[in-house]
């Protein structure tokens, strides 16, 4: 075998998967699990302009955006109201009258020991499509920025936000 | 007869290699361990230790899966018998680059006979000690948090001001430096097992494992030359590492720990127990691989009085601790101490003092130096007394400021096992060791032999 | 794998809002919306069933990803209402609810089901699932604070261990029914056994509750309603007024209005009556920030150093069965100063009478001193399981006696506004009771809340209730009376059930439910509706019944939101005059003599399975998890009974073996031992925990004679160790060479007069070494380490969390620990490890005792609540390796648990030892071992119960107090929000907001109109071990006492 060779290529390849490691992007970038009904945003809050915070009402005064209750669904859906005979939404409807919750998958899932506060960023005038994307254009929700601590901790950094530990820790 | 022959005479200067060997005996004898079939003598001691060694590995998977809490480790004390083994070893590994990196600079020939030895025992002890150092932790599987790698957290470092990070480091470059300086020394060694071997894949072994070693003049003083410049950067690693262990208790504000005289004292202690250690494995290799010409009574001397001097350092580390906390003035410092001859552990205390300050005072006699017995005794009794330095240090946690949460530590059957466990293992890979390379640095070793008759220069 | 690991260790529940509904359905929703590992290995692991070859597969798992890495994180739900509007359960849309926003927490005015005092309390709930008590500011009983069995109670509600449907027991043996099976049985038992129904119910403070019992009797066509009682003095002392003034009731008690206060063998800030009334009321007077430095004394008798003792400025002890006697000698030593009014004490010879007790005679002299120079500001109670003695009637004659001398009734004692009323007798009752069993002249027997195969363990109930038509026992669990009666009735939590209380009159509050039943349980007033036939007093249930009755007096609407009706009337009453006969005096047993009492944290032992009680150090001898014999060091040198020997405790024919432990402050001849342990049947936490004292009562059955009857231990040469969170040996001189802690200025203390002239009386000089600052060697002093020393390089522009601590008020009940067990999600360990010493207590309470054991009248016994101190140079910061605890920029110490690799560095180097290590998983049950590790067990229902503001620890992770942070932070948004600062007082420790005596003040220290800031500042302010320079940020107020 060629020694030579060897003596470049061992060196090299390792110090790519070192760089891999460390630059790889985060995997939970693009997670887009399937809901239980492909809830289409781009129809709700793109095509028919309805504001963020007529379903997700907590977003201002919540720690949690809130995911609407099923009736909220039915303001519209409800009885006879629009696409009524759309399969998703008759099964919706179905849940309803049987009083059954619909199970949403977590999409931005932060971990159980972070602790953010919707309303807090909102009202400091942070824009969901920071850390959201632009919902408007997403047929299926899907995560698009990384979301870990160092995504945190320089958007605090650049807008001097805490950074205290116990600013999201507790 | 030479010249060199004869000034040895004039002086009464004991040869290094007795018995009046040939450079071919020295490779032969040195090798034979590494040829024949092992000892029945050897597999019995060897089965005995991998046992423990196994036993051992359960129960860290145990430890692992339970966690910490089958310890006895509690509130007030939260370190026990893990850190005080981790000390312990770490302490055992100095002799080794001080044999091999001081001495060698010193040019003290002696030391070519137990080199080699001394410094596998170190990289075995450390190994052993960085073990300890993992599992003590609560979330191990997290322990490679604690080098400062780039990371997705902001990122977030390590705390470099903090004793344990400074440990990491030190360890770890401790464990380097010594493995490339015991490996590049073997090289020639293991060349020479090449060249003896009959059988195809010992050749191929040794081949790969010699770098395929030519010997040439070249080769030769490319091996001079990295030894000396590697003695010369693990020199002050022999008093670093051992400071910076000793800084885990000293940068704490506990009495009893805050003290300045630790790494001095805790170097000493090193190189003590180090040397006790050494004694200890070359007493035994001597008998059971048949080295008693290479390894003389006269380097056991040697080895006696360093002990005996180290002895004497750690005895007036004891003393002056105590003065010291007298003449501070602080009750707390003062409580400290005399908590720690006079408090619940003092029985751990008086064996201390007993092991590691009156017992090496035997060597102040020659006789005493070459006796065989007392010299092996003497060093597994320094050793004790060295582990149990270390328990009372730790010790002192359970007696601190706030009398509220003064608590005692009962160690559990776990705690001992580990501590055994901890001898398992090393003594597992240092039997291994014996078997596959040369206890003893052929190559160095003939260039202290006596010349003979009619030998040219 | 990394991250994952913490996913699946540092669970918080997940709270997405699904409204809590007893149906089956819903709860399965519930168990849904919390996430679940998707590995079945994992849950398998969890559930705590796995064999060796699966302990290698979850290794190899671990291993292999622990290598590879990642792996996808496990899925989360999000379960949102269907609708966020009521659904009655007929299933139709009523009206919408204002108050369903998720992660918004509300509080609801309710009652305090933890004992009988009835104080108002604020539920916290947030998404339907009430998360804990505060006491309500509103309410003149609780004014705000809340005790530890009250914070404790809350656990209750989310016991595994409760009946979760009606249970019928068939020789024995529970199967599980239903209410309308019960409901049938009990309703033909009634009518084939008519007139003979007989309701024993616990005392009860809800006077609807009362008239409903009334009106259900009626209904049914007669029968009786006894009330019964155990370990309380109500009976003795409603006998005792009937006696002295003719009416016989239970007053009510101003501890506020007394100077004085002479208590004999009297836990009245522990559980007497109204605890956390009494013992608010008693601080006020103890609160020396204000300008003036004055301050009541408080005089202790007791025959047990109990929690309220450690509060005295003179603790007298006494020896069991001398408490009359020495009231008696009192009032002699008050009429031979010149003192009128009492009755039968001439013939005392007060040198004999003293030397009998044992104690000195210008004590006695001094006692009466202060009570005659504070005449009608002064108050002597007696009262307690350790005051019921053989004459216990006569002890409170006497004590009415003494009151009436001083011309306390009307002032600090109310006759008027009282707390019970007419004739009290629960032994009389208990008595007939049996009669009536005997003479099978009992149909349908109802127990509710009334557990008398327990706390009458010699009345032989268990053959008894046989002789009933059917007894139906209304409790919570299946407990040791339920076993024994035909049908268990489940009752639901306090918390769960509508209800009122009168505990004292003129004090009206509703106890409303915040959440609905977790099980098929009914609150008993329910059930007796739905056994009278569906209906009651016009009504269906007992919410419409509640509901008329006080629409009629106020708006009930408001009613609710605030919680009381009416307000404590502290303004002088007429007084009493005394005609009593006072009996003469009998001399009491010559050798030692025993004390059963009723215990700070466990009371009567009803709450036996709750493991925050369990595990709440007595406030005294700081055990946990055991009852043991208390006996004085004479003694133990005497008999040579030493700590953790189990000694066999005989009175009579009947003994018990229990752990021995040495309490300094005992009478030499005196031996205490507490009531409330040793259940047999409350649940997996309570069950066999102690041993049942009650077996050692006296008197004529059933027993009802507590203290005051001679008892022979001996030693049984067995040993037992009792798990205890503090030391015992430490006061042996051998081992501390004369650098005991009494030299250590941890405690400062001084006497009233002392401090009168000198604010700073005892507190030492702080000095902080010399350290070179600027070129020049200088020794800083203050209070607060200087800027300029180095290492504080910490500035705090916004907040600065401070804490002050006033070792004045601190009475050591430990309400604190308790609230901030819950508030803070701390586990519970169970006896083995709080024996190897890993309590996880954040807040601990240290106790130590000042003076001569040998001399129990010298001895005061102080206590010293500790926190993490949130150090300015905190030592555990720079020892971190991977910095989980650092420095925030508001002064706290934040501790990061996922972080965190749990080198323990941090607690070695901590002085103060706060910092607490997870040594298990303390959130699942983890028992490989075959130790009992009594855990939260996460299972349902416990896990509702979790704060989800506050991360539940992994394993293998330090922590420790965090001044609140979840709270602070909360506030600290709202304000941000609402574009403010947070105003003083806004934001609470949990510590601070139940801390009955208001010792706590927690605050922004950089705001200078902040309490905080002004008690730092304070002459009293000190910091513990100051001379470290490590500038704590809490601070204390040393203790001061009124002892002259």
């Amino acid at each position: 075998m060629n020694l030579q060779l060897l003596k470049i290529t061992v060196p090299v390849a390792a110090v790519a998967a070192l760089a891999f490691l460390i630059l790889s992007p985060s995997r939970y970038v693009g997670y887009s699990p399937d809901q239980p009904i492909p809830f289409n945003h781009k129809i709700h809050a793109g095509d028919n302009k309805i504001d963020c915070k007529y379903c997700h009402t907590g977003v201002e005064t919540s720690a949690h955006a809130t995911v609407p209750p099923s009736s909220t669904c039915m303001n519209c859906h409800g009885g006879l109201g629009i696409a009524s005979k759309q399969e998703h939404v008759k099964w919706l409807t179905n849940q309803y009258y049987e009083n059954k919750p619909v199970s949403w998958i977590k999409v931005h899932d932060q971990p159980d020991f972070v602790y953010f506060n919707h309303s807090r960023h909102i009202q400091r005038g942070v824009d969901c499509s920071g850390c959201h994307g632009n919902i408007a254009e997403a047929v299926k929700v899907k995560q698009v920025q990384s979301l870990n601590m160092g995504y945190c901790v320089d958007c605090h950094r650049e807008n001097n936000a805490p950074n205290d530990c116990s600013t999201c820790h507790r | 007869m030479s010249l060199a022959q004869a000034v040895r005479e004039k002086l009464d200067i004991p040869d290094l290699v007795t018995g009046g060997k040939s450079l071919r005996d020295v490779t032969s004898d040195i090798t034979k361990p590494n040829e024949d079939f092992p000892t029945s003598l050897w597999w019995k001691v060897f089965t005995l230790v991998l046992t423990i060694t196994l036993v051992d590995v359960a129960i860290i998977g145990y430890l692992f899966y339970e966690g910490l809490y089958i310890l006895g480790i509690n509130n007030p004390v939260g370190w026990g018998f893990f850190v005080v083994n981790f000390v312990f070893w770490i302490g055992i590994g100095h002799a080794g680059t001080l044999i091999s990196a001081v001495l060698y600079l010193f040019r003290q020939g002696w030391r070519t006979g137990i080199n080699r030895a001394a410094e596998a025992m170190t990289i075995f002890a450390v190994l052993v000690a960085a073990s300890n150092l993992i599992l003590h932790v609560g979330r191990p599987w997290l322990g490679f948090w604690l080098f400062p790698y780039p990371n997705e957290r902001g990122p977030l470092w390590v705390n470099f001001r903090s004793p344990l990070i400074w440990d990491t480091f030190a360890v770890s470059t401790y464990l380097s430096i010594s493995l490339v300086f015991w490996y590049i020394g073997l090289i020639p060694d293991l060349a020479s097992l090449r060249d003896r071997a009959t059988e195809t894949w010992r050749k191929n072994l040794y081949n790969v494992l010699s770098f395929g070693w030519v010997g040439s003049a070249r080769a030769w003083s490319h091996l001079e030359i990295v030894s000396m410049v590697l003695a010369a950067l693990s020199t002050p690693l022999v008093l670093s590492v051992h400071t910076i262990v000793s800084f885990d208790f000293a940068v704490s504000i506990l009495p009893g720990w805050h003290t300045t005289i630790f790494p001095p004292y805790f170097v000493a202690g090193a190189i003590f127990s180090g040397f006790a250690m050494v004694v200890t494995l070359m007493v035994i290799a001597r008998e059971v691989f048949n080295l008693k010409d290479y390894i003389t009574p006269k380097h056991l001397d040697n080895m006696n009085k360093i002990m005996m001097v180290t002895g004497l350092i750690v005895g007036l580390a004891y003393s002056t601790e105590f003065f010291i906390a007298w003449y501070s003035g602080n009750e707390y410092e003062g409580f400290a101490f005399v908590n720690r001859a006079f408090g619940p552990y003092g029985w751990a205390y008086f064996i201390m003092i007993s092991c590691n300050v009156l017992s090496p005072q035997v060597f102040w006699f020659r006789k005493l130096r070459y006796s065989i017995p007392v010299m092996f005794v003497a060093s597994l009794v320094v050793n004790v007394g060295m582990w149990f330095e270390r328990f009372v240090i730790m010790m002192t946690l359970h007696r601190d400021f706030l009398p509220s949460s003064w608590a005692m530590y009962t160690p559990t059957l776990f705690d001992y096992a580990m501590l055994i466990g901890t001898f398992g293992i090393f003594f597992t890979l240092f039997l291994l060791w014996c078997r596959i390379m040369p206890v003893i640095a052929i190559a160095e070793v003939k260039t202290v032999m006596p010349a003979k008759e009619g030998a040219h220069h | 794998m990394m991250k994952d690991e913490s996913f699946q260790k540092e669970k918080k529940s997940h709270w997405m809002s699904y409204e809590l509904r007893g149906t089956h359905r819903e709860k399965e929703l519930q168990k849904q919306e919390f996430y679940t590992s998707p590995d079945p290995l994992i849950q398998k692991i969890k559930a705590g069933d796995f064999d060796r070859k699966t302990f290698l597969k979850f290794m190899g798992a671990s291993v292999v990803m622990t290598s590879v890495g990642c792996v996808q994180k496990p899925a989360e739900k999000i379960v949102p209402y269907v609708n966020i509007s009521s659904i009655s359960n007929e299933g139709a849309p009523t009206e919408q609810y204002d108050f369903v926003k998720h992660g918004h927490s509300y509080h609801y005015a309710s009652v305090c089901g933890g004992c009988s005092a009835g104080c108002g309390v604020l539920v916290k709930a947030r998404d339907g699932r009430p998360l804990k008590l505060e006491g309500n500011p509103n309410h003149p009983i609780s004014q705000g604070a809340l005790c530890a069995s009250g914070q404790a109670s809350l656990f209750d509600l989310y016991d595994s261990d409760r009946a979760p449907e009606p249970m019928q027991i068939v020789q024995g043996k529970p199967k599980s029914s239903d209410w309308v099976v019960l409901d049938k049985d009990v309703r033909e038992k009634i009518k084939s056994n008519a007139g003979k129904t007989v309701i024993v119910t616990k005392p009860l403070n809800s006077p609807t509750s009362k008239d409903l019992i009334a009106e259900f009797l009626k209904s049914i066509g007669g029968g009786k309603h006894l009330e019964v009682g155990f370990y309380g003095s109500e009976s003795s002392i409603a006998k005792a007024n009937e006696i002295s003034f003719g009416k016989a009731l239970v007053p009510n008690y101003h501890f506020d209005k007394a100077r004085v206060i002479l208590s004999i063998d009297c836990d009245f800030m522990g559980n007497f009556l109204s605890p956390v009334e009494f013992q608010r009321d008693f601080a006020k007077r103890r609160d020396l920030t204000q300008s003036n430095k004055a301050m009541n004394q408080f005089f202790a008798a007791e025959t047990h150093p109990t929690m309220t003792g450690t509060s005295a400025d003179q603790r007298i002890p006494l020896k069991p069965g001398d408490q009359r006697k020495f009231a008696l000698v009192v009032a002699r030593a008050l009429s031979d100063l010149g003192v009128g009014g009492a009755q039968g004490v001439s013939g005392i010879n007060l040198e004999a009478a003293i030397a009998e007790l044992g104690i000195s005679k210008d004590l006695v002299q001094k006692v009466a001193k202060s009570l005659a120079d504070a005449r009608g500001a002064s108050l002597v109670v007696a009262g307690g399981a350790s005051a019921e003695t053989s004459d216990a009637i006569d002890l409170q004659i006497a004590v009415n006696m003494l009151n009436s001398m001083l011309g306390n009734d009307g002032k600090t004692i109310d006759p008027v506004n009282v707390r019970k009323e007419g004739k009290i007798d629960y032994s009389e009752n208990l008595s007939q009771l049996s009669q009536d069993l005997k003479s099978q002249n009992v149909g349908v027997l109802f127990l509710y809340g009334v557990n008398v195969a327990y706390s009458d363990p010699l009345g032989e109930w268990g053959k008894l209730l046989h002789q009933a038509a059917l007894v139906v026992t209304v409790s919570d669990r299946l407990d040791e009376t339920a076993m024994v009666s035909n049908w268990l009735a489940p009752l639901s939590h306090s918390l769960e059930a509508w209800g009122d209380s009168e505990p004292v009159q003129g004090i009206v509050a509703i106890q409303q439910p915040t959440v609905r039943p977790l099980f098929a349980t009914r609150s008993f007033e329910d059930s007796l509706i739905s056994w009278a036939g569906g209906e009651l007093a016009g009504s269906k249930n007992f919410y419409e019944i509640l509901k008329s009755k006080y629409s009629k007096k106020t708006n009930w609407e408001d009613l609710l939101r605030k919680g009381v009706l009416g307000q404590a009337n502290k303004s002088d009453k007429g007084g009493r005059s005394f005609r009593g006969n006072v009996a003469p005096l009998a001399s009491t047993p010559s050798n030692l003599t025993v004390s059963l009492y009723a215990s700070t944290a466990l009371g009567d032992g009803e709450r036996a399975n709750n493991s925050q009680l369990q595990e709440l150090p007595d406030p005294v001898s700081k055990v946990t998890w055991d009852n043991y014999v208390a006996i004085s060091p004479q003694y133990s040198r005497s008999s040579g009974l030493k700590l953790n020997d189990v000694a066999k405790v005989t009175v009579g024919d009947k003994s018990l073996d229990l752990p021995v432990l040495v309490q300094p402050g005992l009478h030499p001849e005196a031996v205490g031992i507490a009531l409330g342990y040793g259940r047999t049947a409350v649940g997996g936490i309570g069950n066999g925990v102690g041993q049942n004292a009650a077996l050692l009562a006296q008197g004529k059955s059933p027993n009802s004679v507590y203290s005051g009857f001679s008892v022979k231990l001996e030693s049984t040469g067995r040993k037992y160790k009792l798990a205890t969170t503090q030391d015992h040996h430490m006061m042996s001189p051998g081992v501390l060479m004369g650098t005991a802690w009494k030299e250590r200025p941890l405690i400062i203390s001084a006497k009233l007069q002392d401090y009168s002239q000198n604010g700073k009386a005892g507190i030492p000089e702080p000095e902080i070494p010399k350290i070179l600052i600027n070129g020049k060697l200088e020794r800083s002093k203050g209070a607060n380490p200087p800027s300029d020393v180095p290492g504080s390089e910490f500035q705090y522009p916004g907040y600065k969390w401070g804490m002050a601590v006033d070792l004045t008020q601190c009475t050591g009940c430990g309400a604190c620990v308790v609230a901030c067990n819950i508030e803070n999600n701390v586990p519970m360990v169970g006896r083995d490890e709080v024996r190897m010493g890993r309590e996880m207590h954040w807040m601990r309470i240290d106790r130590y005792y000042i003076g001569d054991p040998e001399k129990p009248e010298s001895l005061e016994i102080a206590h010293q609540p500790l926190m993490c101190q949130h150090c300015d140079n905190a030592p555990c910061e720079t020892v971190c390796p991977v910095a989980a605890t650092v420095h925030g920029s508001e002064g706290t110490n934040d501790m990061v648990y996922n972080r965190c690799v749990g080198t323990r560095y941090c607690s070695n180097n901590c002085p103060y030892k706060v910092r607490r290590f997870n040594w298990l998983e303390h959130w699942n049950e983890h028992d490989l071992l075959g130790g009992e590790h009594y855990t939260f067990k996460a299972q349902p229902p416990r896990n509702l119960g979790l704060n989800p503001e506050v991360t539940v620890r992994a394993r293998g992770v330090m922590e420790k107090c965090n001044f609140c942070a979840s709270r602070v932070a909360e506030t600290k948004i709202k304000a941000k929000n609402e574009g403010r600062k947070i105003k003083d007082g806004e934001v609470l420790s949990a510590c601070q907001e139940t801390c009955p005596s208001g010792a706590i003040v927690f605050g922004n220290v950089n705001d200078p109109e902040a309490k905080v800031a002004k008690l730092l500042k304070d002459e009293r302010s000190y910091k513990l071990l100051e001379y470290l320079n490590i500038g704590p940020a809490v601070s204390y107020l040393s203790r001061i006492r009124n002892n002259a």
